[in-house]
């Protein structure tokens, strides 16, 4: 008879006994034993395996950017190492936090080790230049803190952005004092927030379960939501908001399980100060907070007020079933086995160590409040532009919603999945992926709301985690209609704190329940690696996921785009601030590079003037009432696509082939005009002074 | 005991001071710069704070780091937002003296608050192994690697480098001359020619301009007295295509 025993702290010595003779008599006899001693230190035990697993997980990264110097490169073998990586880093570490025997210290390090690697993936991808859709338009915003030492000024790109000034502040303050550039300090900024994302979550997890391992799991789901990799990785206010409203989340757990006294009015400091934080940082992340406690409160209330008819109710219903049970086993049908099933469903089991749910429903109803009512003032006297910038999302999101739900969208408006709005067709293989990611988490589900009903039902948080989870997929229909996926997609990171959860308590239920071997933590393997790979496919445009080229190396020299000579040609010789009409990508460089005020895009006409064949007195139109001084004209038609707009261009023979280009009548049309000048070109982009055509006066 | 136990508490108020004075003292070196910088934006203010508010919770090591940063990053949101206010606005004095303060008077409530209430002092996590510590340096040499080759700018191999031509009025605002610029970004040394037209009139002519990657050639051309009003135009040809276009630039100009 073999027996393992580690003991730890106190009694560091593990102990094995193993027979001295094979058992060659009746077994049941004792046979005398040998014990030996192996020290096993604290620091083992503690550390477990995140130290080997931390050498794997860097491999995965390793992978990743070898993955990427192969795309940059145009190489067509550059995508098995990007799968392979990610899966690398992120599926060995699923197994482990699976297991039983890991410590809360390693499963928090590993927790941060993924999260990390997830984080890389975006900084690998983009590790010289911020060239993310958002991340410039934010990068300007810092550039004018630095410049003018105040905030609130104007961004004509994204008008929004300066009113929300909190990731412009932080950065700002580490470029002034450090003296690093905003793109470093931005990376710095934003990996900073990562980590105390995923840890945030962690505690958060383990509070609202009582188990680290339930919370490592939860980690885990949540870092495979769709956003988690590109989205909410990129140089916006959005990747800083999240993890502050985690922090603040965390803190009203923590505070829920506190009685009364001192110590609740610090941890009310802590909230109030978290929470004014993310107003001023993010609009999106402080309603979606705002929402989830007025779900909570009504929840509570809800819980509270309805309780003892619920229970009755309850009880008859149980009462009734057991009847029926009892009534067939009579009559030969079912068994013991179905009443034991029967009781074991809608019995509680006792509750796990949690007491969060302990307050009274004033409390967070209170807090509801505070976080409306400052929400609001936020937005009514400082940022009311926000209300013309995002009720246009909402209001489709609307339609499409009850479009969905009468089940008539129009003909023609329905979504093609997996197909880019540059005709780009996923692969099969993907397509299948990221439909299996979501058929796999939907698998999941029953098998996490079971564990709520048998164990959390009487706590509200579990209740509103386990509605966010419901909510994402009702949400999933609206990706199938242009209107509606766009909210679709940007409430994935919220919604997936539920999913987190729900399917985290689930897996370590079945898990533990049915102690599986080695073809249980395969299937396991295959599992989380459908749902990781899914959620990059879902979450990024497959234009945009592979690394371009951005920089070259020509001798001691390096090479950067054209796009970012113009921007930054600009601001030497016409000086900045302003007036520009151009195209998606360039509009972003001109900002960042030129610090000039463009506009681009369907809002105000621009796109239809520069795609039209003429100047016409449509076009005309348009520069005058946008006082348009300048434009750059971009040839190429992937410069509307500022996902991949910025890169050098990557053809057979090194030219760009003519059907990439718009036609000459589009790109030449100010060539004609009297009085326009076209003073700058450098093959693909030109620069017109249209100054003569808005009426707008030259300036310099 | 409570001073014992509040070393912490002087170190948080040592890193405060050290970006005072980094700030107030021209410093150039940015490694030092960085390393006072960082944490007094992103950990020590909030320590500071999340000290004052706990001052005898007993709380893990993650708990509290979380709280230092999650609180550090609401202080500068929240302080950059009073500095606006203020009439030295966002700036490195501004910022050092603001966080500086903050953390001084976290740091004095907590100390306050912990000869009240009893309790300080942090629990340091156990050090891992050599072993382990192997293990850790070499995933993190493995990550600095990935970085590095991430980093390293592609050959030109496939790609098209590229060149600038401008046409600009003169610097000064005189009618008389206009500025001509050509930048290089192909991937070879390149010859060009440069013409200067006006209304079929040859203004000025440069017939050999030689750039190598990365370098820029500059000109103010002064016009003829005669010059009418018009579009002046610059044309720019490659020494090994001479009789195509590469480049056009052109410029309204008025007399006055």
């Amino acid at each position: 008879m073999k027996q393992d025993i580690e003991v730890h702290k106190n009694n560091p010595i593990q102990l094995t006994e193993q027979p001295l003779a094979k058992a060659l008599v009746n077994p049941t006899v004792t046979i005398p034993t040998r014990i030996t001693a192996r020290l096993v230190s604290h620091s083992e035990i503690m550390w477990g395996w995140l130290p080997a697993l931390s050498v794997i997980v860097a491999a995965g990264v390793m992978l990743v950017a070898l993955a990427y110097t192969g795309s940059r490169a145009g190489k067509d073998w550059a995508e098995f190492p990007f799968w392979f990586g990610i899966l690398t880093f992120s599926v060995p570490v699923a197994v482990r936090l699976l297991a039983a025997k890991a410590s809360r210290q390693e499963r928090m390090g590993l927790v941060v080790l993924v999260g990390l690697s997830y984080y890389l993936v975006k900084v690998l991808h983009s590790p010289v230049a911020f060239t993310f859709s958002d991340e410039p338009v934010h990068s300007y915003n810092v550039t004018q803190i630095l410049a003018t030492q105040h905030l609130f000024h104007e961004n004509h790109l994204l008008k929004a952005t300066p009113l929300y000034p909190g990731l412009a502040i932080v950065t700002s303050a580490i470029v002034t004092l450090s003296g690093l550039s905003i793109f470093s300090a931005g990376l710095l900024v934003i990996g900073v927030a990562r980590i105390t994302l995923v840890l945030a979550l962690f505690l958060l997890y383990e509070r609202a379960s009582g188990s680290s391992r339930v919370a490592g799991v939860a980690a885990l789901f949540y870092m495979a939501n769709p956003n988690f990799t590109f989205y909410s990785a990129q140089y916006a206010y959005e990747s800083l908001a999240l993890p502050i409203a985690m922090v603040c989340l965390m803190t009203i757990v923590r505070r829920l399980g506190v009685a009364r006294g001192a110590q609740r009015i610090d941890l009310t400091i802590v909230i109030l100060l978290t929470l004014m934080a993310v107003e001023m940082t993010h609009h999106m992340t402080s309603y979606a907070i705002t929402m989830l406690l007025f779900a909570w409160w009504l929840i509570s209330l809800l819980k509270n007020k309805l309780q003892p008819r619920l229970t009755k109710w309850y009880e008859r219903l149980v009462g009734w079933g057991t009847q029926r049970i009892a009534r067939l086993r009579h009559s030969g049908v079912g068994g013991d086995r179905m009443m034991r099933w029967w009781i074991t469903f809608t019995s509680p089991e006792p509750n796990s160590s949690t007491s969060y749910d302990s307050a009274s429903s004033g409390d967070i109803g209170a807090l509801a409040l505070i976080a409306a009512v400052s929400t609001l003032a936020w937005l009514v006297y400082i940022a009311g532009v926000t209300i013309s910038y995002l009720s246009p999302v909402f209001l489709r999101t609307v339609r499409a919603l009850i479009a969905l739900t009468a089940g008539d969208a129009p003909e023609g408006t329905s979504r093609q999945l997996f197909r880019s709005t540059s005709g780009y067709v996923a692969p099969l293989w993907e397509q299948a992926t990221a439909l299996g990611s979501v058929v796999f988490l939907l698998l999941g589900l029953p098998l996490g709301l079971y564990v709520i009903w048998r164990r959390y039902r009487g706590h509200t948080l579990a209740l509103v985690l386990s509605g966010g989870a419901l909510v994402y997929f009702g949400l999933l229909g609206l990706r199938f209609l242009p209107s509606g996926w766009e909210m679709a997609n940007r409430s994935s990171e919220f919604l997936f704190v539920g999913i987190g959860f729900v399917l985290g308590l689930g897996i370590v239920e079945v898990w533990s329940r049915y102690r599986a071997g080695w073809a249980g933590k395969l299937l396991f393997m295959g599992f989380m690696g459908v749902i990781v790979l899914g959620g990059v496919i879902l979450g990024w445009s497959p234009n945009g996921r592979f690394a371009r080229p951005y920089l070259v190396q020509v001798g001691t020299h390096t090479v950067e785009p054209q796009g970012v000579t113009a921007a930054k040609w600009s601001r030497t010789y016409l000086g900045p601030d302003h007036i520009f009409a151009t195209d998606a990508s360039n509009a972003r460089l001109l900002l960042a590079f030129g610090q000039q005020h463009p506009y681009t895009g369907e809002r105000y006409g621009i796109r239809d003037m520069l795609l039209s064949g003429r100047v016409g007195w449509a076009e005309t139109e348009i520069l005058q009432t946008m006082a348009v001084q300048y434009v750059l004209v971009d040839r190429r038609v992937i410069s509307w696509d500022q996902l991949v707009g910025y890169y050098f261009n990557r053809a057979g023979t090194g030219d760009i082939q003519q059907e990439q280009l718009l036609e000459p009548n589009v790109y030449r049309k100010f060539d004609k005009q009297q009085y326009v000048s076209r003073f700058y070109d450098s093959g693909n982009i030109v620069i017109y002074d249209v100054g003569a055509v808005s009426g707008v006066a030259p300036v310099k | 005991m409570v001073w014992r136990q509040s070393s912490d508490l002087l170190i948080v108020i040592l890193a405060a001071g050290a970006a005072l004075l980094v700030a107030l003292m021209p410093v150039d070196n940015l490694a030092l710069r960085t390393l006072v910088a960082l944490p007094i934006v992103l950990l020590v203010p909030g320590y500071a704070t999340q000290a004052a508010i706990f001052p005898s919770r007993v709380m893990s090591t993650v708990e509290r780091g979380l709280f230092s940063v999650g609180l550090s990053l609401a202080v500068t949101v929240l302080g950059g937002v009073l500095l606006n206010l203020s009439p030295w606005g966002l700036q490195q004095i501004s910022w050092a003296v603001l966080l500086g303060a903050v953390t001084l008077l976290m740091c004095s409530i907590a100390l306050l608050r912990r000869l009240w209430y009893g309790g300080g002092g942090v629990s340091i996590p156990e050090a891992p192994s050599l072993g382990h510590t192997l293990l850790f340096g070499l995933a993190g040499a493995i990550v600095i690697g990935a970085i590095a080759i991430a980093r390293t700018p592609v050959s030109s191999q496939g790609l098209q480098g590229y060149t600038s031509l401008w046409l600009l009025p003169s610097a000064n605002g005189d009618a008389r001359s206009v500025l001509l610029g050509i930048s290089s970004e192909e991937f070879t040394t390149r010859q060009y020619r440069l013409e200067l037209h006006m209304n079929q009139r040859l203004l000025h002519e440069l017939s050999s301009i030689e750039l190598a990657t990365g370098e820029q050639w500059e000109q103010q051309v002064d016009l003829p007295a005669d010059l009418p009003d018009g579009v002046i135009e610059a044309v720019l040809y490659r020494l090994d295509a001479p009789e195509v276009v590469y480049r056009r630039a052109t410029l309204w100009r008025t007399a006055k």
